[in-house]
């Protein structure tokens, strides 16, 4: 059966944006999704860390960014996992596009396409000391 | 990984702003200066080419949001020109084309601006 499992950490800089997508290019990509699929799975997790990077850490160039890949099942899930602050997104359902982009907001958008792109998305508060965010993609 | 660039020119009043590259939340604060210097230039006529850009987030989505209200209040716009498929499937998921024109040359959306 064909299955892949890599890990990545990296310190939370959008300029580690570009080493995230790559991680998960070359997983995607071996695991044999096809390219408008690859693209999908790599802007949802682009969007899930800069998210990360903005609102659970701060900014904060110093703090960690897990994220582990495992394809198996035909099943890419990912994992990313911050110890920031509780970032909760307003809610999971779509934003009115309309009136955020009339009032020039651009948050929760990011959320909105990580919903949209990904198959499963589930953000796990559970834990005091981190969050954890699955993402799931079929193939 | 790739970088970013933009690069201005002007046809008949109209600002021809070409991205490449990628533009995602490492990338962004590049774009928001060139909306600055365009906007201290009183330059509001815009078309975004984006032809040789590869790749975009919703933080670059942002941008654009940002600064085209400010466009629209001195008479002019930001219009989106030449967009590879998956730059603009980013735009189309987030409802973009019900608040923006789009355009598959530049020609044609600086043409617009003619027209009005």
């Amino acid at each position: 059966m064909h299955s892949i499992k890599k890990n990545i950490k990296v310190k939370s800089l959008t300029e580690n944006l570009g080493k995230i997508r790559t991680f998960l290019f070359g997983v995607a990509e071996e695991a044999g999704f096809d390219k408008k699929k690859i693209e999908e799975i790599v802007l949802a997790a682009d969007e899930a860390c800069t998210n990360i990077i903005k609102h659970a850490y701060e900014f904060d160039p110093t703090k960690d960014i897990e994220i582990s890949a495992v394809f198996e099942n035909k099943k890419l899930t990912i994992t990313i996992k911050d110890t920031g602050k509780k970032f909760k997104p307003q809610s999971l359902e779509p934003p009115d596009l309309e009136a955020k982009l009339k009032k020039r907001k651009s948050g929760g958008l990011g959320v909105h396409l990580i919903k949209t792109l990904m198959d499963k998305v589930e953000y796990d508060f559970s834990n005091p000391g981190f969050t954890i965010l699955k993402l799931v993609k079929k193939l | 990984m790739e970088g970013f660039n933009a690069k201005i020119r002007e046809a008949d009043g109209v600002v021809i702003l070409s991205l490449g590259g990628t533009l995602d939340a490492h990338t962004t604060g590049e774009l928001e200066k060139v909306f600055e210097e365009l906007i201290s230039q009183g330059k509001y006529k815009i078309v975004v080419d984006f032809a040789e850009l590869n790749y975009i987030s919703s933080a670059g989505l942002g941008v654009f949001m940002a600064y085209v209200e400010t466009m629209r209040e001195n008479g002019g716009d930001i219009k989106f020109a030449a967009l590879k498929e998956n730059v603009f499937n980013v735009f189309d998921l987030l409802g973009f084309p019900v608040l923006y024109e789009f355009f598959d040359s530049v020609e044609k959306a600086a043409d617009r601006f003619g027209e009005k």
